[in-house]
């Protein structure tokens, strides 16, 4: 079944492009991860799905429901963000005590173990947490709601490594056990890598491919070896990423090919996260393109 | 996949108990801009004086005026504050569309206009006894509350609808200025205009003065109330949020 | 637009900065006060009950007020002020309302000679008439009237001092009560700002000051030196 389905969607916003043209669907119950860089429209995209925002065109649907002012896909989805506010005049216990009127399926037991080992201050209010904290907050509430899609928009910010290590441990053991749609976006593949099936990968606004994280492993490979025979390999194919690692090693990614046979070069498997940069990076040779 | 679904009804029943232990200081703050209000009253309202025969007579009229006037400026304060994108924001953490939040704050407005009103009605009575227990003049034995029923329940009616009137015109003026900056001087410029303005002054003589009775001042005031209500629902339909 | 109208709504205005600013204020503190569920109900709650407790006490206060009369009762006693000058100035002794009747005296008199007058400068809101009688005998029968005084709805008449009639020698004096400044509180459950909107309201239109009335009998055959103009009517 699809929770998402995303035709063609565009958004104006603050006077630029936001989103170009965003198309994909999202399957039930599987993580995806939304990858992009900072600006890549990330945010903007979750923020449409979640029906805080209104597509400037296109078809967005959740839920087969167009989410902007859209009962039920507010009911079953839920967007887990920095912004996530909250009122003063609650205590973060009052808050979680609300909860349940709103999201059937809350889980009131996970609520509170997670508030306790994270050593929540029940008395205080959400405005006055750290960052962390707060973050933490946001996550522990989002995970409860176990709505049919829930949403994190870099969730881990602020949060120390023992923490996001433990909220990741967190999700993945919820998820098993109320298996639901989880979008979490991150610029940092590497650190929720082990937690996705799929990767959703945005740039500029634009989807650039949508893919299991097996496949993403696959799509490229770097060839590493003296300039001319890598050269030689690679003018069919297009560049990636090229790096002149010394006066005669180069070293290059390429789109994967496996009807190619490479020799005189050493072969060497992409990760996913490199894939990502070097698929959303502007030039082929990064930041040493500057300093050339 | 199972898809949990709530009728618009239930959705907005736990947004209003929500809104009614999130914006408990709001009642707070109308506690302290009454009891502003009692102080500055003390004084009375206004005085009438006659003089018979070498005795001069100086009735001081002291009424809940002065406390109503603090808080239908605080309503129309209420009623913008609960804009704002602190609060807007807070409704999107739970379950909400802009229909169901709006209708909420405006069932938490009405709620909270009618214990607005209801007490700067009663307070006139805490003035009485203030008065009468500290004060050392004697006064005119003045209506209680249930010589005549219809009539103290209309007057708290009329209370209760002005202070809702002026939350429902703040409540739309927030949205208005959440829409667009513009109305930081489009508003202040149509509050001046009405009272300068030939139109304005003809619309404020039709609702408050061309009225054979209060409960013909009263519909005129829920016709207003409902008109402001519904522009603001327009309005904000297509808000965003978090942006 | 008239000045007048813009001026009037200055102040408004300035209460409107004012509010605002305190609002601001208000605003800023409350972000400092972790404010407990409970304690705000509580609050609210004590607040909500003095207030009632108020309303109540004030049904129960030892009633050193006056009673407030009706629009009925008020027309009535507009009614008997009015039959009662009507039949002063008939000279219908016998129709006069003798519960308006404040003092009644008679007094004989040394020579034929009287006169009325009145301390001070300023003649006392009063009516007079004198009725001449054939008696010999030097004896002036006097009676005091004073019709129903309400002010603001409320019945003043035993709580104002009102004219004294006495004899020094052979002077009539009508005095008038000494100055005098009697402040009252009066309360109302309308909004005031109101009042004019709503053209009825509960003081104001209650007013009936009424007047004081003099009826002297005297003989024919005595002088009288009237300073007060009785002897014109």
């Amino acid at each position: 079944m699809t929770v998402i389905e995303c035709q063609n969607v565009k958004k104006r916003y603050m006077g630029k492009n936001a989103l170009e043209s965003i198309t994909f669907q999202l399957e039930d119950k599987k993580i995806t991860g939304l990858i992009g860089r900072n600006g890549a429209g990330k945010t903007t995209l979750l923020k449409i799905l979640a029906g805080f925002m209104k597509e400037s065109s296109g078809e967005v649907k959740v839920f087969s429901n167009n989410p902007f002012n859209n009962l039920c896909v507010s009911e079953n989805s839920i967007l887990v963000d920095d912004q996530m506010s909250f009122p003063d005049t609650l205590k973060l216990t009052e808050i979680l005590m609300m909860a349940p009127s709103f999201y059937p399926n809350w889980n009131a037991e996970l609520a509170t173990g997670l508030f306790e080992y994270f050593n929540l201050d029940a008395k205080q209010q959400h405005s006055k947490l750290s960052k962390g904290n707060q973050a933490m907050f946001n996550a522990i509430f989002g995970l409860a709601t176990r709505c049919s899609l829930t949403m994190f928009d870099e969730p881990t910010n602020g949060m120390d490594e023992a923490v996001r290590t433990d909220f990741y441990r967190a999700l993945l053991k919820e998820y098993i056990a109320y298996p639901r749609s989880i979008l979490i976006s991150s610029h940092h593949l590497a650190e929720i890598e082990h937690l996705l099936e799929d990767i959703l990968l945005i740039h500029k606004g634009k989807v650039v491919f949508h893919q299991s994280l097996d496949e993403v492993k696959e799509y490229a490979v770097g060839i590493q070896g003296p300039t001319e025979k890598v050269e030689a390999y690679i003018n069919q194919q297009e560049i990636l990423h090229t790096k002149q690692l010394n006066r005669e090693l180069q070293y290059t990614v390429v789109r994967k090919d496996s009807s190619m046979k490479y020799e005189g070069v050493t072969i060497q498997p992409v990760s996913a996260s490199d894939v990502c940069m070097y698929v959303t990076s502007d030039t082929k040779g990064g930041i040493d393109d500057v300093f050339k | 996949m199972f898809l949990s679904k709530s009728s618009l009804g239930k959705v907005v029943r736990a947004q209003v108990r929500f809104k009614m232990t999130a914006y408990m200081g709001a009642v707070l703050s109308l506690i302290v801009v009454q009891l502003v209000g009692l102080i500055i009253s003390l004084n009375g309202t206004g005085s009438m004086g006659t003089s018979i025969d070498n005795i001069s007579i100086q009735v001081n009229i002291v009424t809940h005026d002065g406390v109503f006037m603090f808080v239908a400026i605080w309503a129309l304060f209420v009623g913008n504050l609960i804009t704002t994108k602190a609060y807007r924001y807070d409704d999107f953490s739970f379950v909400t569309t802009r229909l169901s939040g709006n209708i909420a704050n405006i069932i938490i407005l009405c709620m909270v206009s009618v214990f607005a009103g209801v007490t700067t009605f009663l307070s006139n009575y805490l003035l009485r006894v203030v008065l009468l227990l500290f004060g050392s003049s004697s006064y005119l034995k003045s209506p209680g509350i249930l010589e005549n029923p219809l009539s103290s329940y209309l007057n708290v009616m009329v209370i209760i609808i002005l202070i809702l009137t002026a939350a429902s015109a703040g409540y739309f003026g927030g949205m208005l200025l959440q829409k667009s900056k513009v109305f930081m001087v489009l508003i202040p410029a149509f509050i001046i205009a009405i009272p300068v303005t030939k139109s304005g002054q003809a619309f404020l003589a039709y609702v408050f003065m061309e009225n054979e009775s209060m409960l013909f001042l009263l519909v005129k005031l829920v016709s207003i109330t409902i008109i402001l209500f519904a522009l603001a629902i327009v309005t904000s339909n297509r808000l965003e949020v978090r942006a | 637009m008239s000045n007048v109208a813009i001026l009037s709504l200055l102040p408004v205005i300035i209460m409107l900065v004012i509010a605002w600013l305190i609002f601001g204020g208000l605003k800023k503190v409350a972000k400092h006060i972790s404010m407990n569920q409970r304690f705000n109900k509580g609050v609210i709650i004590v607040y909500t009950g003095l207030l009632l407790l108020a309303a109540v006490v004030y049904e129960f206060l030892p009633d050193s007020g006056y009673e407030m009369i009706t629009q009925k009762e008020y027309h009535q006693f507009e009614n008997e002020n009015r039959a009662f000058k009507q039949a002063f100035g008939n000279n219908e002794v016998s129709k006069l309302d003798t519960k308006f009747l404040i003092e009644e005296w008679t007094q004989e008199l040394e020579g034929d000679t009287f006169a009325i007058v009145s301390p001070g400068s300023d003649r006392p809101a009063v009516r007079g008439y004198v009725e001449w009688t054939d008696t010999k005998e030097r004896v002036v029968e006097g009676k005091m009237y004073r019709t129903n005084l309400y002010m603001y709805g409320s019945n003043l008449k035993d709580k104002l001092p009102l004219l004294k009639m006495q004899w020094q020698g052979n002077e009539l004096l009508i005095e008038r009560p000494a100055k005098q400044e009697i402040k009252f509180y009066g309360f109302s459950n309308q909004l005031v700002s109101l009042s004019g909107i709503l053209s009825r309201h509960e003081y104001g239109s209650l007013d009936m000051q009424g007047e004081t009335y003099i009826y002297l009998k005297v003989p024919k055959h005595m002088n009288v030196v009237d300073e007060l103009g009785f002897l014109l009517y």
